[in-house]
């Protein structure tokens, strides 16, 4: 007997312990470490939320360089050297392999899935706690991260030729599978409605100074200026949707007052960013150079946040030189006639700027001047530009062009518009027949003048001669042609070239325009199968699967 | 597997012979009960057969208790129904236990305490428990470490020496890779608690990863017992790598005992590797050296002394033969002191340890020191309840080294690089030294000299256990116990590599850190609670023992440290004057919790069969939200004591027959707890701090399983002198954590899912051969041999899985391969004549020929470019077989015994040969570039010469790849054991001398075929240049008072 209840009370002790256990379970296995935050802790004070816009802005620096890799790359700028790995060499070869490390779309969709959850997390939260957020922070916040998405899927679709388009904020991996994928011609419109119609009644639009935000009352230091750049404005961002969607004019209606800035000295290609000033825009202080810089990617090697650009472009140790300017591309800059009409070469853009003989060969030099020392070299933490003035030059340049407006549009690409009223007057076109926008661009010397080039023009055509729409297409795409041209040696570096040699080739239905200028640069054996290639769109774009 | 054992069940039933003994066995064992009264017997000697007079024979369980008379007989009158079993003791020989069986005479012989490894034929390997057993009786002499100890002693226990870098200890392994993300050490249980210690490489001190048993005092530890059946799965998730269970000791009786253990030793380095002497180093550097300069003059104007000029005025500076491997090292002095004190009465015995190990290394300042005390006590707190309590607190201080391929801090690497022509120190014109070290000069290569007597790395580590165990014996029977114990790691690691001022030491970060500084702290603590029962019950003649209990597990880890660079001198070491430039922090913060439910029988069936049932149910933080978060881990071994049948039992050379399988469910669950969940992460914007998406959480997550097969024929036999055991295994790890690739869309690389598979299996071999045992001689030969055979089964997705690992080293891991394997190019010689070079026609991917002198790399794909398409697999780094065997010779007081240990079919990747022999740089090369291609026509292995080799002839590939089979002799011993002494300081002391680690056979180049660079599983055959273990000879004393 006494056995049997001893047995019992033992049965009783240890049920009513495991019991006791299992009940107290749920909170026993919850670990939460001080290096995570979890979802479910996320958002709990409001500050959170700035931190969150950080976070997605943060995701900026992983993707900045790979897009000048990948792009540059396709464009006759760059080659790998002897030092490239595999993965770079493979890129230049159109053999891009699965698992390249550089052609993997990995960092944009992060900031995507970062943008999405962030959108999601800051709408919630606000649902939750209505006064929480002031107004003004709340919508630059959510359009602020609006823009980081689309400017990032603008990028994947110019790059990939095609996305995996999603909003869902909580992704895993059974929805990843599910996730539509969709072409570039599908996406414009569909990150052109998210700018304009944009989430929660936010648009992409809305922007603000976040001085006062991220240091209220405190008065705006250059810190400050510093984080007013680093979101794509909504402006530049549109105009190139706009572009890519032939929407002409509606790129020239906004980009006009964005240049002319209620009369402001910024984004004008002006005199006073004049011929080897020019190169300052790289690699100064950024907030030091507001009227060249539009949006850009800042780093911090104090805080060990640094990019590729000059560990791959220099031979300076300890940069490893992975990537060195082509012959095509030098040669380019040295064949252009200067602006008194007799000398030869880019004297502000080409040798010593944009390129260099350093150490017995050949480097960009764009980014690393002023950091050439022993001291300096190795920090890799130069600014890269989203946006800046030549950009939304060359945007406009290709409306007006596409609008017929070949005046406005050379004098813009070539001398300047104060050139274009002397020459003009009494015949001016829009946009430049508005004395207030005329007086604002006054000084804007053109993107060729700024760098002391020559005026170029479309060869054999005449403006006063194009009178059949034939002609005037003719002339457009020949234009257009100097556009891409003149894009290749300003924007050399900074992910833009290849873009507007795919849209222009793309707008003329014309791969020879981007085939041609890509292809010369390969050694004569590969030159033609390059250039085959390239015949068909569908090899513009960089090769990785998305499965 | 379930038809394998069905087959092998199959089999079994095919042989009527195995049926007709079962049936024997039942019908027998049931026909003869109930019978005996009185037992008689007698008791003799192994040695002789020699009676054994007052004896103490005892029927268990009964009041039943005699001496032996002086003829060794023994009567035990009205032995009670259901006595089962008789114990037999006499002072100098091991207490014997005989079952009774029906029987009523007996000749029971008592083994003498010389026979070596006694207790595994008792209790451990060669019996029913079918557990590999060392005790503290058994260590070999000399020994410091429990790694050490267990080299070479237990089947399925693979124990790799990790360097000669004191405390490093060594990598434990059991029956090969059972996880490719998940801890794959077994589970370490010290005093019924589980130890999980933070295992990864020091973030301070390159290459170094402390011994996980290294806050272990060897000789606090009485018993080291390796669970490798039905047993594992009571510790559920946890079990699934074998479980090694460590006891330390305890005062056994009240009598007070002083013990004292030292020994002190030289040890030396005799492991080098042969270079270039100093006019083939010229002539490699000129060589190299117009590869990289187009114009001579350049060439001399860097190495001015390769003009042959002889009134050169620095020629001083060069006319040096150093042997800079000569150098580094030193005659070490080790010495291990451990003094005990046990003893107590009736109410609290105590068992006091204190301890000093200080092992110099060999190489030149490394030291270590390690102080430990531990107290172990046991307190009877009146009426039913007791209490044991243990305190220990370990700490140890030690300067290191770098290892691995660290070209700039590896002093071993240095100091094979560094040019002969050069000195340690400065010389003046009249060629006389001076005291200032040489620097780094146009060579690239740091001054060994410097790195050892100018750069710290120091680690300082705390270990402390508590633990408390309070018991409640409700009834004979009936035990309740509630156990709660702590073990608490702090670790504080310190280093400073100058340079700066000195320029004695090549710069890091790419030329930038002209000196470093690092340092880091971590903490790792593990609460665990135990709350148990145990209850036994005996039949007539059955019994059976039940135990049950609730156990848990807290455990958090945290890593902080900081590293900088460039203090305004290498006077400031402290990372508060490093530059803002590059300073950089980092850390970790992990939690892992379990829980387990747990319950065992263990059955005895008229001793002729046991039925060990083993159950738990197990929970751990690594559930995600999704997943079922307790699993259910069942086991079961059945042992035929065949022995005990009627066939057997009366033949007297059969002292024990058992065969014996099982199975265990088990699992894994040793990984982050945070893959489970989802989470938000941190990261820095300039100065502001952004909130980032963690992961896309698998919030389906899992334990991984794991599923054992095992079946055993043990035999012991002929006075227990032919011990026998022989297994095999089959083990299936499956829904293994498996780094699947996802999708770039999710913005991630690799999500870990559950899927993988493993399979394992081998045959295990034990033997213990007392081969001569009388009185005057002895000699006892043990031996044990392992298979393996590893293989992946599933992989999620079916993709291979690769792993780029330092030094360009990719492995992967492919279904139908074994784990972890090496893969990479294939290196099929030298092209050796421009003929052949383009007959080959082959290109690099940057659109380069090979040409004669290059490598000639297969084209696997044969599209004319060598590139990384065209990788093939090049072996793996698990054995096909390993052990060690023992010899033990005694003549009288005097003993001799040795052990080797062995492994075959292991393949090594050689990354320091490659250093070696890569001809890429300025850096001195081992002999073998003697070979290199220098000629048209000329047949090597070796390719030309050239600066920063630009065809990647040294590229990863089966160059690399070389069987590290080896066949070591880990000691000798001679020693002499004092029996009663007129000195009490002698009496019952042993002496001896022990050389280790005194030989090595093996095929392999490098400076030791067992090294590894971590406890990860994923680096095993990877040698990165670790400090070779060295040769030690030492002279000890066991003194017990």
């Amino acid at each position: 007997m006494k056995n049997m209840s001893m047995r019992r009370s033992f049965l009783v002790c240890g049920i009513a312990t495991i019991a006791l256990a299992l009940s107290g379970c749920s909170r026993y296995f919850e670990v939460d470490t001080n290096d995570i935050l979890l979802d479910k802790d996320y958002v709990k004070e409001s500050n959170e939320l700035y931190s969150g816009y950080m976070g997605v802005a943060s995701k900026m620096q992983a993707l900045a360089d790979q897009t000048v890799f990948l792009s540059d790359l396709r464009t006759d700028l760059l080659e790998p050297t002897v030092n490239a790995p595999q993965d770079l060499w493979d890129l230049y070869n159109f053999k891009e392999k699965p698992g390249n490390s550089f052609a993997n779309p990995r960092p944009y969709y992060d900031l995507i899935v970062n943008a999405n959850a962030y959108l999601n997390k800051i709408i919630s939260y606000r649902k939750e706690r209505p006064t929480a957020v002031e107004e003004a922070h709340y919508q630059a916040l959510i359009s602020g991260a609006i823009r980081f998405k689309v400017w990032t899927y603008l990028t994947l679709g110019k790059l990939y030729g095609q996305v995996a388009y999603f909003d869902d904020p909580d992704l895993n991996l059974d929805k990843i599978g599910e996730i539509p994928v969709i072409g570039f011609d599908e996406l414009i419109p569909k990150l052109i409605a998210l700018m304009e119609s944009g989430v929660d009644g936010v648009n992409g639009l809305y922007e603000t100074n976040w001085g006062n935000i991220l240091y209220p009352g405190i008065p705006a230091n250059q810190q400050d200026l510093v984080w007013n750049m680093i979101c794509p404005s909504p402006t530049p961002l549109r105009m190139e949707l706009y572009l890519w969607n032939k929407e002409y004019e509606k790129v020239v209606s906004i980009g006009i007052p964005f240049i002319s800035d209620g009369g402001g000295k910024r984004y004008k290609i002006s005199n006073e960013d004049w011929n080897g000033e020019w190169i300052q825009a790289f690699t100064r202080d950024p907030i030091t150079r507001t009227r060249v810089l539009i949006n850009i990617v800042p780093y911090d090697f104090e805080r060990n946040q640094t990019n590729r650009l000059i560990r791959f472009f220099s031979n300076e140790e300890p940069s490893v030189y992975y990537l060195k300017p082509t012959e095509v591309a030098m040669q380019r800059y040295e064949s252009q006639l200067r602006y008194d009409g007799h000398a030869r070469g880019d004297r502000y853009r080409g040798v010593d700027y944009t390129y260099y003989f350093q150490n017995g060969q050949w480097v960009i030099r764009k980014f690393s001047r002023d950091r050439e020392s022993a001291s300096e070299i190795h920090k890799n933490n130069v600014h890269i530009a989203i946006y800046r003035d030549s950009d939304v030059h060359f945007f406009l340049i290709e409306a007006l062009n596409n609008l017929g407006r070949f005046g406005p549009a050379e004098a813009l690409l070539n001398d300047g518009v104060e050139l274009y009223l002397s020459r003009n007057a009494g015949n001016l076109e829009k946009p430049f027949d508005d004395p207030i926008i005329n007086s604002h661009f006054a000084i804007n010397l053109g993107i060729r003048r700024r760098v002391s080039l020559a005026p170029v023009y479309p060869q054999g055509l005449s403006k006063g001669d194009l009178d059949t729409d034939e002609k005037k297409q003719a002339y457009m795409k020949a234009l257009d042609k100097l556009v891409a041209e003149e894009t290749l040696m300003e924007s050399a570096g900074e992910a833009k070239a290849y873009f507007a040699l795919m849209r222009i080739a793309k707008r003329w239905n014309d791969p020879s325009i981007l085939a041609d200028v890509v292809s010369a640069k390969y050694p004569d054996g590969q030159k033609e199968q390059v250039k085959g290639d390239l015949m068909n769109e569908k090899n513009w774009f960089v090769k990785y699967e998305l499965e | 597997m379930n038809r394998i054992l069905a087959e092998y069940m199959t089999n079994i039933k095919k042989r009527g012979m195995w049926r007709s003994l079962l049936l024997t066995v039942l019908v027998c064992g049931v026909g003869q009960a109930f019978a005996q009264t009185t037992i008689t017997g007698k008791v003799v000697s192994n040695y002789d057969k020699s009676p054994i007079s007052d004896a103490v024979v005892t029927v268990l369980n009964t009041t039943s208790n005699v001496r032996t008379k002086k003829d060794g007989s023994f009567t035990l009158n009205d032995v009670e129904d259901g006595a089962t079993t008789i114990r037999v003791w006499s002072p100098g020989y091991y207490e014997s236990y005989v079952e009774i069986l029906g029987r009523n005479t007996f000749e029971i012989t008592l083994i003498g305490e010389g026979r070596t490894n006694y207790i595994n034929i008792v209790e451990g390997t060669f019996s029913d428990n079918n557990n590999g057993v060392l005790s503290n009786n058994d260590y070999r002499d000399g020994a410091v470490d429990i790694e050490q100890v267990l080299t070479g002693e237990m089947t399925g226990l693979r124990v790799l020496n990790k360097s000669g870098m004191v405390t490093e200890g060594g990598m434990l392994n059991f029956r090969g890779v059972r996880s490719f993300d998940a801890e794959n050490t077994p589970l370490i249980v010290v005093d019924g608690v589980p130890y999980l210690p933070d295992l990864g490489n020091s973030p301070i001190i390159g290459g170094y990863s402390r011994g996980m048993l290294a806050p272990f005092a060897l000789n606090d530890i009485k018993h080291i017992r390796l669970l490798k059946g039905a047993e594992t799965a009571r510790y559920g998730s946890l079990g699934s790598n074998g479980v090694l269970l460590l006891e330390t000791s305890s005062s056994d009786d009240l009598e007070t005992v002083v013990e004292f253990r030292g020994n002190y030793g030289i040890a030396h380095n005799y492991s080098k590797i042969p270079m270039l002497g100093t006019s083939e180093y010229k002539r490699l550097l000129g060589e190299v050296g117009m590869t990289q300069y187009e114009d001579m003059g350049d060439l001399l104007t860097r190495f001015p002394f390769l003009r042959d000029d002889p009134n050169y005025y620095y020629n001083f500076q060069y006319n040096n033969a150093t042997d800079w491997q000569d150098v580094i090292y030193r005659n070490a002095f080790v010495t291990d002191n451990h003094l005990r004190i046990k003893g107590g009465d009736a109410v609290a015995k105590y068992d006091l340890s204190l301890g000093v190990l200080s092992q110099q290394g060999t190489l030149d300042q490394t030291t270590s020191t390690r102080y430990s005390t531990r107290l172990n006590s046991s307190i009877n707190l009146g009426g039913k309840f007791d209490l044991k309590a243990i305190t220990a607190l370990t700490y140890s201080t030690s300067r290191m080294q770098e290892q691995g391929i660290l070209h700039a801090t590896n002093p071993l690497l240095a100091a094979l690089f560094r040019a002969p022509i050069l000195s340690p120190y400065r010389k003046d014109v009249e060629n006389n030294i001076l005291p200032e070290l040489d620097g780094v000069g146009q060579f690239g290569v740091s001054n060994p000299v410097a790195l050892l007597q100018t750069a710290d790395f120091k680690s300082d580590i705390y270990d402390v256990f508590v633990q408390a165990n309070l018991g409640y014996q409700a009834s004979d029977r009936f035990r309740v116990n509630a156990m709660l114990g702590l073990f608490s790691n702090y670790t504080r690691q310190s280093s400073f590599i100058p340079g700066l001022s000195s320029r004695t030491i090549l710069p890091l970060e790419e030329g930038i850190a002209l000196n470093t500084a690092r340092a880091g702290a971590g903490q790792a603590s593990n609460i665990s609670w135990n709350l148990y029962g145990t209850y036994q019950k005996q039949w007539d003649r059955d019994d059976a023992f039940f135990g049950g209990g609730v156990q848990g597990l807290l455990t958090t880890q945290e890593y902080d440290a900081g590293s900088g660079r460039n203090t305004s001198s290498d006077f400031y070491r402290t990372l508060n004057y490093v530059n803002n430039d590059g300073r950089l922090f980092w850390g970790y913060n992990e939690q892992w919790n379990w829980m387990n439910i747990y319950g065992y029988t263990q059955y005895n069936w008229r001793s002729l069969a046991k039925l060990d049932v083993n159950l738990s149910i197990d929970g751990s933080s690594v559930s995600g939200a999704n997943a079922n978060r307790f699993g259910f881990f069942p086991a079961a071994d059945l042992s035929f004591l065949l022995s005990n049948t009627a066939l057997l039992k009366d033949i007297n050379s059969v002292d024990n027959l058992v065969f014996k399988i099982g199975y265990a469910k088990t699992g894994n669950s040793r990984f982050l707890s945070k893959i489970g969940q989802a989470y938000y992460g941190s990261q820095l914007y300039r100065q502001l701090a952004g909130i980032i998406v963690g992961n896309i959480p698998n919030e389906g997550i899992r334990w991984e399983d794991n599923e054992n097969w095992q079946a055993n024929l043990i035999f012991s036999g002929i006075n227990q002198r032919l011990n026998v055991n022989v297994g095999y295994y089959f083990n299936r790890a499956s829904n293994l954590l498996n780094a699947f690739p996802v999708s770039p869309i999710g913005g991630i690389d690799r999500i870990y899912m559950n899927g993988g598979a493993i399979h394992n299996q081998g045959l295990e071999v034990e033997m213990n051969v007392a081969v001569i045992d009388n009185r005057d001689w002895s000699l006892t030969w043990r031996g044990n041999l392992s298979t393996l055979n590893s293989k992946v089964k599933n992989l999620v997705g079916g993709a291979d899985m690769l792993y780029q690992q330092e030094n360009g080293v990719t492995r992967i891991n492919r279904i139908g391969e074994s784990p972890f394997s090496f893969y990479g190019a294939h290196f099929l010689g030298v092209i050796s004549s421009d003929a052949q070079a383009t007959s080959l026609g082959l290109q690099d991917y940057k659109n380069r020929s090979f040409i004669a002198g290059d490598a000639h790399f297969d084209d696997i794909n044969q599209d004319g470019v060598i590139d990384n398409e065209d990788q093939v697999l090049l072996g793996n780094s698990l054995p096909n077989l390993f052990g060690g065997t023992s010899l033990s010779i005694r003549y009288k007081n005097i003993h001799l015994q040795g052990l080797l240990s062995f492994s075959k079919g292991n393949q090594m990747y050689n990354g320091l040969r490659r250093s070696m022999e890569s001809m890429d740089s300025y850096a001195n090369q081992s002999e073998a570039v003697l070979r290199r291609w220098q000629t048209d026509g000329q047949l090597t292995n070796i390719p030309q010469a050239t600066y920063g080799d630009p065809m990647e002839n040294a590229r990863f590939s089966n160059r690399w790849i070389e069987d590290a089979s080896f066949l070591r002799l880990e000691n000798i011993t001679l020693s002499y054991k004092f029996g009663q002494h007129r000195l009490n300081v002698l009496s019952n002391s042993e002496w001896y001398i022990v050389g280790e680690n005194l030989f090595t056979w093996t095929d392999y180049l490098g400076l030791d075929p067992v090294t590894a660079y971590s406890n990860t599983i994923s680096y095993m055959g990877a040698d990165y240049g670790k400090i070779p273990l060295p040769r030690t000879f030492k002279l000890g004393v066991n003194i017990k008072l």
